[in-house]
């Protein structure tokens, strides 16, 4: 189609409704033959109807729409510009033998105005603040990109705020926050500075600051308060940008405090050039991405839109106005997006990504980064190191790290996104300290501490946020940790139970066979240890402390003929134990057996007779079968020929003298005898010539013998050490159950049992038949006496209870006095007993003893 | 330094105890003595000792040694004479599982038996290594031993702060205590000393005493008297408080029973006055006794406070008909 040349069309005037089509009818009707497509044509040379849109909008001003969205012109449009009806050319009278020349122009295409959008999400920015948070990096990478991929773009920043405050108030907040923007890329550090003023940034945004730049300079937290780090972290600063160093972020200190944060790590190569006049626009609340009064992050944004140089909008903006924005806000709709209020921003944004699928803004939810378990609940031992992530020194304080969970229909977490966490305690022992807890500021401590509840978030552009949970020290205590993005906490949670792990090691006599130790550490998984054995050791026959030969003794003195029997003692049970003790390996307990025990190291070992009568008429048997004059003395069980201590002869001396008379004389080794074997423990001693001579000189005649023996203390069947809490003794010459037995017996000692001390927090007094002596050395437990019998025992009662509570078979804890043989122990730790033993924390078993 | 029943030097305390045991059995052979004779050393410096030695030696008939387990049996009395606060314990026991066994059953005859023992008061009462005297005794079953004094002194001088309420033990039962002369009553010492007897009455245990005691200056109520919750009768006029432990043991079972008083005093004291002194009585009867044992056995009760031991008075409690 030809139209007469441009000077001769006519300008067309705005009228209510008018769309081309109507106008191009109007022509028609007078003989002017275009269509609508001719006066697009025309005008702007495409007849595209997203070009036509465009330059209706631009160039006369439109901003009504019909239902399809496309402008309607109206009389009190402000055109920028003007529209030309073309006159269809005709020419009359041409004839067929002449030649005609026509020139013709043709109009050029357009080029596409909108090219590409970037955009700044909300949480960059701080409510009713217009400071760029470090986080704009990525947002700014985009924008480099966009521009590199269309040269010929020119930018327009776009500033927004939510609804909160008045329509005026955030007009302005969103010039400012776009001018902050447009600031920041361009490196104008006054700018900031006139908004850190105007908007009273205070030490916050210099901490965020310090804290992007990082390494000396970090201040510590982020949280707008001043402090001895964030002092010296400006200082360093200032010291290192030739300030003046008195830790206070002046303007000075400022300027160069942003220059160094916008031409950092943050810099993109953008000048002024690379943007449209005007650089940067402020469209207020007035087109939100969500519909809300209230406060929102995602409202609070700048955009970035990237025109063609030679086609860039006409904007009916203006700066600190708020008049031409409402003017595009009649009628409200249509819209291409429901929430934009403004029909010139709404045609703009309709083929920017980021606008018009805010919601696209996925939902956001959370997941343990670490630790990460597979198996729930977590068996957790409180008491020793872990290797596992997140573990201190003794694995109870787990510290956890929560990220954004990675699923492509979530969105990652932003900078303020909050994690709400629970913690839910079981307390089941009572144990207080260290007390179990949820600990981070702010955490909420609830129905006695057993539960805690409490948030944390995202914050300085960082990927994950942790948080600290205490399990205490209590064994069989549970903790359950759940997280999620709202106050719900369902997106993941986390269930551990307290274990102790308590290592022990071997050692066995020579030639002697370990029993099965099942039994006990089945017992002593019933509180929550772990028992585990990690080292076998083998006492060599006959190696022994030095000075002494006489450890290993002979069978015979136990009716164990042609054997080396093992004692260990108060005086030697140091040496054995340092033959294994194994500096590289952590030390729990050591469980040393051996053949018999008996203690040789006291004074009361060396035992004195005065006095002890012998006459004509007391007889004794000697070895050889044979009868004489003497007396026999039970000792005890402990003497034998040899003092177990040293191996020196345990008759040391003997004397005797006349009753009533003056004779005396000494009793020669050969006339004192050291029984062993059954009669273990008696010693004999006949009378020498002399002294037979005296009491057979007449009758009733009497001589008093006095002798010295050195005899050891026992036997026993077990000891827990006392001084070191490490070393158990334990006599292997025992039914498998009584080694057993005896062993957890010892170890539950070590665990101070019977509530010789209680752990923090627990009541000694709900240990209701605890007992002390009463037949039995040290504290002990009597579980399953009848409640009248106990007292009886315990001499509460008029009627006695055989004086002590040894050999009672309805006692059957393994913490009663008595594991021996005919023992009517369970193998189990009783009720009574269990509470205290599990709230134990035995973190002190691993240190290392040398 | 010297002097103590076992002629010791301090020194000896650590190591060479038995150099006198000759003497000592000696002296047992021709007293026959049966018993427990105690020593220990006068001074002891703290910081160059790591124990707080008590040594011994314990006397009995060849016919009671094998009736008394003197591990079971041992009992340590050690009275803080500026505090009165008692400590009592096992003297010998270890935690240690016992082979089940039966000492014979024979005429052992009169003869005696005597064994050496040591005690350290560190582990066996947790006693501190800082300045302080003590008053140690030792008793074992009807045996109570003599008593021997202890001056530890620290390097570095501690300033004692002591005050009265601190000092006092807690007695919740002590306003059931009756602090006035019984018809029965002990008479008032002359000497200072405790004075008890021990009955057993229809409704049970009765404990009368009399004492006359040496008032250390922190025992004499001051200005702030109304402030401190003594827990005793008549408190406006209160002038001393004095701390009295009775301590009961068995013959079959060692226990310790420790029964704990505050004996009030209403007559002025002389704040100056070195020989100043307190006296009184004491009746403890009915509720105050519930710890009291009631096992049939006989028991044997002694009172403790400050220096001052009384003499042992036995108890017998019956079977049941």
């Amino acid at each position: 189609m030809v139209f007469d040349l441009r000077k001769n069309a006519k300008k067309y005037k705005s009228s209510d409704g008018d769309t081309l089509e109507r106008i191009a009818q109007r022509e028609r009707d007078a003989g002017n033959d275009i269509t609508w497509e001719d006066i697009a044509k025309f005008n702007w040379g495409s007849a595209d109807k997203a070009i036509v849109n465009e330059y209706l909008r631009d160039a006369l001003g439109a901003r009504l729409r019909d239902a399809d969205k496309n402008f309607l012109i109206s009389a009190d449009d402000e055109p920028s510009g003007e529209l030309l009806i073309p006159i269809r050319y005709k020419k009359a009278n041409i004839e067929t033998n002449k030649k005609y020349v026509f020139h013709v122009t043709k109009q050029p295409a357009p080029p596409q105005q909108f090219l590409e959008c970037a955009s700044i999400p909300g949480v960059t920015f701080e409510f009713d603040k217009s400071f760029v948070r470090p986080s704009v990096v990525d947002h700014l990478a985009a924008l480099q990109a966009a521009l590199k991929k269309h040269p010929a773009a020119k930018v327009l920043v776009f500033g927004h705020t939510d609804k909160v405050g008045s329509e005026t108030y955030n007009k302005a907040l969103s010039e400012r926050r776009a001018n902050s923007v447009y600031a920041f890329i361009t490196n104008d550090v006054n700018t900031w500075e006139q908004l850190y003023t105007a908007e009273n940034w205070g030490i916050k945004s210099v901490q965020e600051v310090l804290a992007d730049l990082g390494g000396p300079y970090h201040p510590g937290l982020v949280d707008g308060k001043s402090g001895p780090k964030t002092e010296a972290a400006i200082k360093n600063f200032q010291k290192d940008n030739g300030l003046v160093v008195d830790g206070v972020a002046g303007p000075n200190t400022r300027k160069k405090l942003f220059m160094a944060y916008m031409s950092g790590k943050h810099d993109i190569k953008l000048t002024a050039d690379d943007f449209l006049d005007p650089k940067h626009i402020g469209c207020g609340e007035f087109n939100p991405v969500i519909q809300t009064e209230e406060a929102n992050e995602a409202n609070r944004r700048v955009m970035f839109y990237l025109f063609d140089a030679k086609r860039p909008p006409s904007f009916p903006c203006k700066e600190g106005d708020v008049c031409p924005c409402k003017k595009q806000m009649t009628p409200p709709k249509p819209r291409y997006v429901d929430t934009f209020a403004c029909s010139f921003y709404d045609s703009v944004a309709k083929d920017c990504g980021c606008e018009i699928k805010p919601a696209a803004v996925k939902q956001f939810a959370v997941a343990f980064i670490s630790p990460q378990h597979k198996v729930t609940p977590v068996k957790q031992y409180i008491n020793l190191k872990s290797a596992d992530a997140g573990r201190d020194a003794l694995g109870h304080v787990i510290e956890f790290t929560v990220g954004a969970k990675t699923d492509p229909s979530l969105r990652p977490a932003r900078d303020g996104d909050t994690v709400f966490i629970e913690v839910l305690f079981d307390r089941s022992t009572g144990r207080n300290d260290p007390k179990p807890k949820l600990d981070i500021p702010g955490a909420q401590e609830l129905d006695g501490g057993k539960l805690y509840t409490g948030s944390v978030k995202f914050a300085g552009g960082a990927s994950n946020v942790t948080f600290t949970v205490d399990l205490g020290l209590a064994g069989s205590e549970k903790c359950e940790v759940k997280i999620g993005s709202t106050a719900k906490c369902e997106d993941a949670k986390v269930n551990f139970e307290n274990w102790r792990k308590v290592f022990f090691q071997l050692s066995l006599p020579q030639s002697a066979t370990a029993p099965s130790f099942t039994r006990m550490t089945n017992a002593l998984g019933e509180i929550f240890v772990e028992y585990e054995k990690y080292k076998d050791h083998v006492f060599e026959t006959d190696k022994g402390p030095s000075g002494s030969s006489i450890s290993w003794f002979p069978g015979e003195w136990l009716d164990e003929p042609g054997k080396k029997l093992l004692n260990l003692g108060d005086y030697n049970k140091d040496f054995f134990h340092k033959q294994f003790v194994d500096d590289k390996t952590p030390l729990g307990v050591h469980i040393a057996a051996c053949h018999t025990q008996y203690d040789a190291n006291s004074a009361a070992c060396e035992r004195d007779f005065l006095n002890v009568e012998a006459s004509a008429t007391s007889t004794v048997v000697w070895s050889d079968g044979s009868t004489a004059n003497g007396v026999d003395i039970f000792v005890g069980d402990g003497l034998f020929p040899l003092f177990l201590k040293d191996g020196t002869d345990a008759r040391k001396s003997a004397s005797w003298s006349e009753k009533g008379g003056t004779g005396k004389g000494t009793i020669g080794n050969s006339d004192i005898l050291i029984r062993t074997g059954a009669l273990l423990g008696w010693l004999t001693i006949r009378l020498p010539a002399a002294a037979k001579l005296v009491v057979d000189s007449a009758a009733g005649k009497h001589v008093l013998i006095n002798a010295t023996v050195m005899s050891a203390q026992g036997p026993f069947l077990g000891e827990s050490d006392g001084k070191s809490k490490w070393l158990q003794l334990v006599v292997i010459k025992q039914t498998a159950n009584v080694v057993n037995d005896v062993s957890a017996h010892e170890l539950g000692h070590t665990f101070n049992q019977v509530v010789s001390t209680v752990a923090p927090g627990m009541d000694s007094k709900k240990h209701t038949r605890k007992y002390t002596a009463n037949g039995h050395q040290g504290p002990h437990c009597a579980f399953g006496m009848s409640e009248d019998n106990f007292a009886k025992g315990a001499g509460k009662k008029a009627t006695p209870y055989e004086g002590n509570f040894a050999g009672k078979p309805e006692c059957t804890c393994i913490m009663y006095g008595e594991n021996g043989s005919g023992s009517t122990c369970t193998g189990t730790f009783c009720d009574l007993c269990k509470p205290f033993l599990k709230s134990e924390g035995l973190t002190t078993l691993h240190e290392k003893k040398s | 330094m010297t002097q103590g029943p076992l002629n010791l030097d301090d020194a000896d305390f650590w190591g060479n105890f038995k150099k006198t045991k000759a003497d000592v059995l000696a002296w047992i052979s021709s007293h026959d003595f049966r018993g427990v004779l105690i020593d220990a050393p006068q001074h002891i410096v703290a910081d160059s000792q790591e124990t707080i030695p008590v040594v011994g030696y314990f006397a009995r008939s060849l016919r009671d040694d094998l009736v008394i387990d003197q591990v079971k049996s041992m009992l340590v009395v050690a009275v803080d004479l500026d505090s009165f606060q008692v400590r009592i314990g096992a003297a010998l026991v270890r935690d240690k599982t016992p082979a089940p066994a039966a000492k014979p059953r024979y005429d052992a005859g009169e003869g005696l038996t005597v064994n050496a023992f040591e005690i350290d008061l560190r582990t066996t009462l947790d006693l501190p290594l800082q300045s302080a005297r003590y008053r140690v005794t030792v008793l074992l079953r009807e045996f109570v031993s003599n008593s021997v004094r202890i001056n530890i002194r620290a390097a570095t001088p501690q300033i004692s702060t002591h005050s009265l309420a601190s000092l006092l033990p807690t007695t919740a039962s002590n306003q059931q205590a009756n602090f006035h002369q019984h018809a029965d009553s002990p008479a008032l010492p002359t000497q200072d000393a405790i004075h008890i007897n021990a009955s057993l009455t229809a409704s049970g245990p009765l404990l009368l005493g009399s004492y006359r005691i040496p008032v250390p200056v922190e025992f004499i109520v001051g200005e702030l008297k109304s402030r401190v919750p003594l827990n005793v009768p008549n408190h406006a006029n209160l002038r001393t408080v004095i701390p009295i432990s009775i301590i009961v043991t068995g013959h079959d079972v060692a226990g310790p029973w420790v029964i704990s008083i505050n004996a009030p005093s209403y007559e002025a004291i002389d704040r100056s006055d070195p020989q100043a002194r307190a006296q009184g009585y004491f009746t403890l009867s009915g509720e105050l006794l519930n710890d009291f044992p009631q096992a049939a056995s006989s028991y044997y009760v002694t009172a403790f406070s400050g220096g001052i031991v009384s003499a042992t008075q036995s108890l017998t409690i019956p079977s049941a008909p």
